[in-house]
């Protein structure tokens, strides 16, 4: 089975921790520049102050006063959303009458852990609905869908830190069986106390900016964005607007361990191979991978061998040292990274490794390489033991 | 291309089971449980709540191996377990059955639970076990994980659409070939922070009894519960109906267009044939 029929990129969207925009992130990841910081718009009684990759500037919406009523995370789905689409030549009438699919992953963006309300409600204060409210209205995919009146399949995917990755291989599958014309589809996550308090009882966060891929590596570094790609179909798209093809996506369940990789990568292995066989492309094809890498010692040990195994020579790098983990957002924050660079023909430094781990056989590409092809890979592993595989090609290709 | 439902694994306040649902229909009532919550003030708020048994999971999993999974993924895998046992695949190879979950709310208690644990004991004593079994797809993880199933799995929520947009998903995995079943469910629980939020917006409404299709006044009562089918691809026989369409839109915007009706698999069992069933 292959993805016969091709799936085009024609917007992209990005604000992370790395930049307000996908220019100013890759303007910062080329420039090896990261900004990790204590978290500024929550506090809690840590010892330490993890540090965190929060948005550095105020983003603003074309949204009157009354129409703000989205949590954080639907915000940012919103607004790399219409970045994207006016990337792509849309605006929100040229999609009055399109079938418009919207397929956004997310964690913190579904989850009813609103700690204020709830701290209110266990001492008995008796709190209102407001928050609640505000929940029930920011469901990420429907934010976008109902803001911009889309008439389409809505689908929120939460597979944990795959679910960017797993949107955009299903917001293609979508095109390819004739559910919609036009699918906007990636990632959203806001950083957030709860998963600030998590991650840190997981014991799997760094007290200093994270190392992916180093033998020093202690943990992530959280952060928050949202990535989004508008997918077309290739027949129905003038080739002047392609930015880049959706060739391939693969995904796989280790069925071993709630927050652990497999020891032995099979499900990763398994994500890998369905994303080949559907690309219908060979290891020795892909230019480079963006890894998961998120600088836990399990996480990058396990995919640093895999990678070792099933893609032997093939540069790879994290960009988690940028933009910290941004859990939901990251796979399509990724993916958004992997075509960018793909077009510009470059990838940029690893940032965060150092020294070689004895453990993981490959090592991370340490300065800005040039690329010597034009297909790309990005892949997601997640709690629940989900691995998420896309494979990209640059636009000209 | 047809989705054949093959087998159904269901819990609920009637029981577990298709048997235990056929007998709530065929007696056209189901008492729900009268719960009561005392709060702060010491006032006591009584009210009736259907809730779901998990009581026969240990016929399929050690007790050992449940110690430390919610209720929200107990419900979830007793119906994944029925739905499998129901299509006679309980012992079969599973290699290429996926996973699909959908859910409004996700795991609501362990989600508290995990704030519990800081709020009562500071954030340094933040739970790791309620942690990673608060997020959505802890459920789908406990499935895949004590059924061995190692294809692809994965959890949408969408509120009140949750389900009908998981199968357009699940329907397009099946379409593809990437598996060859696909295990497909849907999952949410009662707690007591969404009883006071109901309470909040819906008042005294929720003393029963319940009147589906009055509209004149509120009478929905807080529920859960778990399902589960197994769907594959079948032009000709399916054990309890076909599934021909699977549309979602936005009615607001542009009218929703019905496709023709279907036929129904050749081997219905129970219940009555569905002719065509559009999401």
């Amino acid at each position: 089975m292959t993805c016969s029929l091709p799936v085009v990129v024609t917007g992209l969207g990005c604000l992370s921790g790395a930049g307000m925009n996908l220019n100013e992130n890759l303007k910062n990841l080329f420039a090896g520049c990261r900004y990790p910081g204590a978290p500024i718009r929550f506090s809690t009684d840590h010892p330490v102050a993890y540090p965190v990759l929060e948005l550095r500037d105020a983003f603003k919406l074309p949204l009157d006063e009354d129409q703000l009523v989205y949590a954080r995370t639907g915000q940012l789905a919103l607004a790399a959303a219409l970045g994207a689409l006016s990337a792509a030549g849309y605006e929100e009438a040229s999609l009055r009458g399109r079938r418009v699919g919207v397929c956004i992953g997310t964690t913190v963006g579904c989850a009813l852990n609103c700690d204020d309300f709830y701290r209110d409600y266990k001492a008995g204060k008796n709190p209102g609905m407001a928050i609640i409210e505000r929940y029930l209205r920011s469901n990420p995919a429907a934010v976008i869908a109902r803001q911009l009146k889309l008439n389409g399949p809505v689908q929120t995917v939460v597979n944990a830190c795959s679910s960017g990755t797993d949107a955009i291989g299903l917001g293609a599958s979508w095109l390819r069986s004739g559910a919609c014309d036009i699918v906007i589809s990636g990632g959203a996550d806001e950083l957030s106390r709860v998963t600030y308090a998590g991650f840190s009882s997981l014991m799997i966060t760094d007290t200093e900016p994270c190392k992916p891929f180093d033998v020093n590596r202690k943990g992530l570094n959280l952060g928050e964005g949202a990535g989004i790609m508008i997918l077309e179909r290739a027949d129905r798209v003038d080739k002047t607007r392609i930015l880049g093809r959706v060739l391939g996506y693969g995904s796989a369940c280790d069925a071993h361990h709630l927050t652990a990789p497999r020891p032995d990568g099979a499900g990763l292995k398994a994500a890998l191979a369905e994303a080949f066989r559907t690309a219908d492309v060979g290891a020795k094809q892909i230019a480079f991978v963006n890894a998961h890498g998120t600088g836990t010692p399990d996480n990058d040990r396990i995919e640093g061998r895999v990678l070792n195994e099933v893609l032997p020579g093939v540069p790879f790098l994290s960009t988690k040292g940028y933009t910290g983990h941004t859990l939901g957002a990251a796979g399509a924050i990724e993916a958004v990274y992997t075509l960018a660079c793909l077009n510009r023909g470059e990838i940029p430094a690893s940032i965060g490794f150092a020294e070689l781990d004895p453990q993981i056989p490959v090592t991370p590409v340490t300065v800005n390489t040039p690329l010597g092809g034009h297909i790309g890979l990005s892949q997601s592993l997640a709690f629940g033991g989900n691995n998420a595989v896309l494979i990209l090609a640059a636009g000209g290709a | 291309m047809r989705l054949a439902i093959q087998g159904i694994g269901i819990t609920g306040s009637f029981g577990a089971g298709v048997d235990a649902l056929r007998s709530a229909l065929q007696s056209k009532t189901v008492a729900p449980q009268q719960l009561t919550v005392d709060h702060h003030d010491g006032a006591r708020d009584s009210f009736p709540a259907y809730r779901a048994t998990t009581e026969g999971l240990e016929r399929f999993l050690p007790k050992r191996e449940l110690r430390r999974i919610d209720h929200f993924s107990k419900m979830t895998l007793l119906a994944a377990h029925l739905a499998l046992e129901d299509a006679g695949l309980l012992e079969a190879d599973r290699s290429r059955i996926g996973v699909v979950v959908a859910s409004g709310y996700g795991p609501l208690k362990t989600t508290f639970n995990f704030l519990d644990s800081y709020l009562d004991f500071g954030y340094s004593c933040s739970s790791p076990t309620h942690f990673s079994n608060s997020v959505h797809n802890a459920a789908a993880a406990h499935v895949s994980m004590q059924l061995k199933l190692t294809s692809p799995s994965l959890t949408v929520t969408q509120f009140e659409m949750s389900v009908a947009s998981a199968l357009l998903s699940a329907r397009q995995w099946l379409a593809e070939g990437r598996v060859d079943r696909v295990l497909f469910g849907a999952a949410d629980e009662y707690c007591e922070v969404l009883r006071y939020c109901r309470r909040h917006v819906f008042a005294d409404g929720e003393q029963g009894p319940l009147r589906p299709l009055d509209l004149e006044v509120q009478t929905a009562m807080a529920g859960e519960g778990a399902v589960f089918m197994v769907l594959e691809c079948a032009d000709e026989a399916a054990a309890y109906a076909a599934i021909d369409s699977v549309i979602l839109g936005n009615h607001a915007v542009a009218p929703l267009t019905m496709p023709p009706g279907g036929s129904c698999g050749r081997r219905s069992r129970w219940p009555p044939p569905v002719r065509t069933m559009v999401c």
